[in-house]
Order: C-alpha cells, then sequence, then structure tokens
C-alpha cells in the first residue's frame, strides 16, 4: 500500500471509519502477528493479543499524531505494551527461551528440502533464544514484521542510532554463536 | 568487517526473514480476528474514544498548570532573593520590608522574634552603610534620611526587645544565654552609633506601649479608687438618710403618742 493511500486511511479511520481500519488491519495484521507470535507461547495467545492491539489502537487513534512519528512504530508500541501487560497480569516473566521451543511444527513436509530447512530454523530459533531480549526484539521488529530502523526505533522508544548498534551486535551475536555449532549440526 | 563476514551477515538476514514465515497467521485466522476486531469497534462510541482524549488532555493541562506554578515560584523566588540586596527607594524594597514582616509574623517565640528584630536592625544599619557608599548612585541619596529615620525605630526596637529577653534569661538564672544577648545588644548598639543613629535613654525602660498599658492601669485603679469611695460615701449618705428618716419616723410617732396622751 502506497504511503499516501494509508495515511488516507488512517484520516479517515480517525473520523471513525470502521471501512478504514479495516483496510489498516488487513495492511498490519501479518507482520504484527508474527511479532507477536515470536513473543508468545501459542497460537491463541498470540490472536488475542492481536485482537486487543487493534481494538486498543482504534481507541487510541484520536491521539495518534503522524508529525509525531510513523504509524507503524506507533501500533508496534501498543503491542508491546499489551505483551507487557498481558505477562505483568499473569504475573509471568517473558521467556526467551520458551518463544522458539513452542512453535506448533509446519503443516506440509513432505521434501526432504523442507525438512533440511526447517531444521535449519530450529537451529536458528535457539540461538535466538540464547540472545539478550532487547537483542532479540530488535531482530524481531526488524526481520520478522519488516520494520525499518526508524520505526523500530519508535516502537521501542530509542533512537535510531541504538537500533542500528543493537541490531549490528545481535546479528553479530548470533553470526558466533552459527561459528560454535559444527556445519553438519546445522543443517 | 571483510566481504565474507557480510555475506554471512546478509545470509542470517535471508534466514530470520525465512524464519518468520514460520509464524505466519493462517488466512481463516486473519479473517475471524477482523471480524470480531470490526464487531468491537463499531460498539466502541465516539464518546468512549473521546474519553481517552479528554483523559489525556486533561493530564497535559496539569501538567502545564504544574510547568506554569513551578515558573512562578521561580520567578517569586528569584525576585525574593535579589530584594535581600535592595536599598529604600528601589523597586525591590517593599518586597524586602513584606518578606520581613511576614518573617516576624510567622514566628511564635519572643526570643526568636528578638533576634529577628535584631537582624533586621543590622540589616537597616547595613542600608545606611550602602547609601552613604561613594559608588552608590546619587538618586539613593535622597533616602537616607528615611533610611535613619527607619534604622532609629528599628533599632531601638529590636534593643528593647532583646533587653526583655535578657532579663527573663536572668530571671530564669540562664546566664550563658542572657550575656550572649547583652553582647548583642552591646554590638547593635556601637554599630548604631557609629552609623550616626541615636539609641534612646529609656533603654530598658518599659517600652512606649507599656507605658501606655501601665498608664491606662493606673487610669483604671484611680477610677476605681474614686468610684469606691464615691460609692462609700453615698452608702454612708443613704445610711445616714435612712437612719434620719428612721429618727424622723420616730419623732412622728413620740409626737402622736403624746397627743393622744
Amino acid at each position: 500500500m502506497e504511503k499516501d493511500e494509508l495515511s488516507n486511511h488512517i484520516k479517515k479511520a480517525q473520523s471513525g471509519s470502521t471501512e478504514s481500519f479495516g483496510v489498516i488491519y488487513d495492511q498490519f495484521s501479518q507482520p504484527l502477528y508474527r511479532f507477536i507470535r515470536a513473543k508468545t507461547s501459542g497460537n491463541q495467545q498470540a490472536e488475542d493479543l492481536l485482537q486487543e492491539t487493534f481494538i486498543k489502537a482504534w481507541k487510541g487513534l484520536p491521539l495518534f499524531n503522524p508529525d509525531a512519528g510513523s504509524f507503524s512504530g506507533w501500533l508496534y508500541k501498543i503491542a508491546l505494551n499489551a505483551i507487557t501487560d498481558h505477562y505483568r497480569k499473569n504475573s509471568r516473566i517473558i521467556q526467551t527461551v520458551e518463544i522458539f521451543d513452542n512453535l506448533d511444527a509446519p503443516a506440509s513436509l513432505n521434501s526432504e528440502q523442507d525438512l533440511d530447512k526447517n531444521l535449519s530454523s530450529e537451529k536458528l530459533r535457539q540461538m535466538l533464544s540464547q540472545l539478550p531480549d532487547n537483542y532479540r526484539t530488535v531482530l524481531e521488529l526488524r526481520f520478522l514484521s519488516d520494520l525499518s530502523i526508524k520505526e523500530t526505533a519508535q516502537a521501542l522508544n530509542k533512537s535510531s542510532l541504538s537500533v542500528r548498534m543493537a541490531q549490528h551486535r545481535a546479528l553479530k551475536k548470533l553470526q558466533t554463536l552459527i561459528k560454535q555449532y559444527p556445519e553438519h549440526e546445522l543443517r | 568487517m571483510n566481504s565474507a563476514d557480510n555475506r554471512k551477515k546478509d545470509d542470517i538476514q535471508s534466514e530470520l526473514s525465512k524464519l518468520s514465515e514460520s509464524f505466519n497467521l493462517p488466512k481463516d485466522s486473519q479473517k475471524q480476528i477482523r471480524n470480531s476486531v470490526l464487531a468491537q469497534i463499531s460498539n466502541i462510541t465516539q464518546d468512549q474514544k473521546l474519553t481517552l482524549v479528554k483523559k489525556t488532555s486533561w493530564t497535559f493541562g496539569l501538567a502545564r498548570l504544574s510547568f506554569a506554578l513551578a515558573v512562578v515560584f521561580v520567578i517569586l523566588s528569584g525576585a525574593v532573593y535579589a530584594s535581600s540586596q535592595a536599598l529604600p527607594g528601589t523597586a525591590l524594597y517593599k518586597l524586602k520590608m513584606a518578606k520581613e514582616n511576614v518573617e516576624l509574623n510567622i514566628t511564635p517565640s519572643p526570643q526568636k522574634k528578638a533576634y529577628i528584630k535584631a537582624n533586621h536592625a543590622q540589616e537597616r544599619l547595613n542600608e545606611l552603610k550602602a547609601i552613604d557608599n561613594p559608588q552608590t548612585p546619587q538618586s539613593q541619596q535622597p533616602q537616607k534620611e528615611e533610611a535613619l529615620g527607619r534604622a532609629k525605630t528599628e533599632v531601638n526596637q529590636a534593643i528593647n526587645s532583646l533587653q526583655k529577653v535578657e532579663k527573663d534569661y536572668e530571671r530564669k538564672g540562664n546566664n550563658d544565654n542572657a550575656s550572649e544577648i547583652r553582647k548583642k545588644i552591646e554590638d547593635l548598639s556601637n554599630e548604631a552609633k557609629k552609623q550616626g543613629v541615636k539609641i534612646e535613654d529609656n533603654q530598658g525602660k518599659p517600652s512606649k506601649e507599656d507605658k501606655r498599658s501601665q498608664n491606662d492601669k493606673e487610669r483604671r485603679q484611680d477610677n476605681q479608687q474614686t468610684n469606691d469611695s464615691r460609692d462609700s460615701e453615698n452608702s454612708k449618705a443613704s445610711r445616714k438618710n435612712n437612719t434620719s428618716g428612721k429618727i424622723e419616723l420616730l419623732d412622728v410617732k413620740n409626737s402622736k403618742k403624746t397627743e393622744d396622751n
């Protein structure tokens, strides 16, 4: 979706158009879900949090100021707060390890190629879970949700420079972890 | 970082992007959530949305008010601080006097009041010194008479109050404090004399107010005595009148008796 088109829908949604909000949902639900899913332990929990995020976004839309930052950064910030609130209510700490351990296996694992790919992803998930939480969140926002550096910075309330630094360090650390694994174990 | 490292980094990034596919939201779930969200938000009235906005604007309003109050407080504190150096005739001098009055009025203890009065008197003497200073602008010179008059009043009042406190300490046998007060009186008197401020002779004697109240008391006592003596005379007179009345009555009775006989 073009930027102008999106801002048009945001304006319409701000003045009460549920139809435009539906378009916004279609645009953001998938990457937002990927981000929430990576931070939660089950599909159902992630779906509930996705729904909660969009309802909160609707309620808070009159406060959204396009001059203050991007819409996606604002939306991901709401999602992060919803996740934090969810874990606070349930008196649980976000478990970085279980996020990637509890993933449901993809439905189709027919070819050998798919199996190899899956094993590789499995190792990658394990390595990601060994990263500090702030590094992991940056990587999730950047590569799982495809947010730009600026949008990631807005969602995390950080400067673009610190996000860039965190991303660089996170990738370097991940690289080190990959090096520690023997080549045959990665596949 | 070399090109091999960069390539590896790119690989990791593409692996991470591939990983995101594992987290895809199934189409039917996506549609289901969409319907649920749209159904729920259509029930959220504009008022509910506005409440959130109003709440936030109220918070912003409070923050703005607090900021404004903080600014006023800082300006006032600055003005009060700046006024401590003010000389008679300047704009801040009234503020300085007001501050001293407040300081004096909120102090309940007579001992502390006496000390504060002494400090204020010392400040008046400092002002006199500052006006006499050749570096002080000529515009301040006409204020000298006024400053001298004020210094005289305040120094005498301070010495008076200090002497009362000194006597009080002496009566209680607290000689250390009494001698400290005596020293303060002496310092203030010497400083005042240096500045040409006349110390009144009646120091240690009752103040004008005390004198006035003493005179009132004496006058009241005199009046009471006069009233008392007048009352006693009246009562004597009435008693005498009563007695003479009785005598007259007796005389009439006696004369009637003799007539009857």
